[in-house]
């Protein structure tokens, strides 16, 4: 590796903390730290709310950690790809084995304080969802399967999980719903980046499904996920865990979704800058955060008034 | 001998530069923020899971329970 250099000089390490906080991608973690939100506030029964920030922090560090192994294992590919040269390994800031050691550290403290602190359902989910990105995903399914992303985007979906079973100390199907919402989301979500960076990953050799598989059928899988992912949208009001409201702006953004999933499919590419890509990928990071900031809402007005999900239980 | 901006002093001690010094520095100060706020995070943490019942210490308790 470039890192290592047979002089003194070049060994001693020029890594301050901000390299080491880039590490942990932050602007994954800031969707991560929204989603487990999401599902503590959600959940029904109290934590405390020190407790609660502890596990909010707990579960940003642990996707942070696996966001650090990412880049120890990735960086041969980081290095090729425009999008990723810039991170910390590949530019020169930090040697892969120290993102590696970091990692490892981070991962273990962020599972024990979990775990310690707030309830070992949680910090055991943590732990699976920290193994299932740097392992499953990033070890073997990234560079072997174009279906990389569709499993990979379980270890995105765990977060509102998570949250849900600090709350409650279990999984339950509302918590499996918030996970569902996040997994069908991720391929159309990723695709329609993929579908104007192909050259990059093509140059990397990762196998992303419209290098292989092709773009038609790429644009024909991103609708089906779409179509299965507008009446999930609306599901939380559904199963009874969040208001009528929140089932009317969900069932809409399911729908705008695959609007602009249904417009990508239409136009198939003819259009050389690729809008309808670049703006169903605009359009998926806005639904995340609309759909996770309605369903806070959801829970904070339900818990303040009292009465948004009770009258439909009192229905029951 | 010297090797490159970094020089061997004393055969077996190597001085730092401005820039390595002062990365270690940071680093060195962001691992005591970290190792500090993470005692604090466990020990406001078992004060929290206590509860009232910290306060709560009757002399004599015949309810075991």
């Amino acid at each position: 590796m470039s890192m290592s250099n047979d002089t003194f000089d070049n060994t001693i390490s020029l890594a301050e903390p901000s390299h080491y906080f880039a590490l942990m991608k932050p602007r994954v973690m800031r969707l991560v730290v929204f989603t487990a939100v999401a599902g503590l506030l959600a959940a029904p029964g109290s934590i405390d709310p020190f407790l609660a920030v502890i596990a909010v922090i707990a579960i940003a560090v642990g996707a942070g950690a696996s966001g650090a192994l990412n880049m120890w294992y990735d960086a041969d590919i980081d290095a090729i790809m425009s999008r990723t040269t810039s991170r910390p390994v590949p530019a020169g800031h930090v040697t892969a084995n120290q993102s590696l050691n970091y990692g490892i550290v981070m991962s273990v403290l962020s599972v024990l304080t979990l775990g310690l602190l707030v309830n070992w359902v949680a910090g055991g989910l943590l732990a699976f969802t920290i193994f299932f990105y740097a392992v499953i995903y990033t070890m073997w399914l990234k560079r072997s399967t174009p279906q990389n992303i569709v499993i990979g985007g379980a270890a995105g979906a765990f977060p509102p999980m998570i949250g849900w079973a600090c709350v409650t100390g279990s999984i339950g199907i509302e918590g499996i719903v918030l996970f569902a919402i996040i997994f069908i989301w991720t391929p159309p979500h990723f695709w329609a980046l993929a579908l104007w960076k192909m050259r990059d990953y093509d140059d990397a050799h990762v196998p992303m499904m419209p290098n292989v598989a092709g773009e038609k059928s790429t644009r024909n899988q991103m609708l089906i996920y779409s179509i299965v992912l507008a009446p999930l949208s609306a599901a939380p009001y559904f199963l009874g865990f969040a208001g009528p409201l929140f089932g009317i702006l969900g069932g809409a953004l399911g729908l705008a979704f695959l609007w602009f999933t249904y417009k990508v499919w239409q136009v198939a590419g003819r259009d050389e800058k690729l809008i309808a890509e670049k703006k169903l990928f605009g359009f998926s990071i806005a639904y995340l955060f609309a759909i996770f900031g309605f369903l806070m809402i959801d829970a904070i007005v339900f818990r303040t008034t009292e009465s948004y999900i009770l009258s439909s239980w009192m229905v029951i | 001998m010297d090797v490159g901006e970094g020089k061997i002093v004393d055969g077996e001690t190597v001085e730092l530069n401005e820039q390595q010094r002062r990365a270690r520095r940071m680093r060195n100060i962001a691992i005591g923020l970290c190792l500090f706020a993470l005692v604090a995070v466990f020990y406001t943490a078992t004060i929290v899971k206590f509860g009232p019942r910290l306060m709560d210490r009757p002399i004599i308790s015949l309810d075991t329970k």
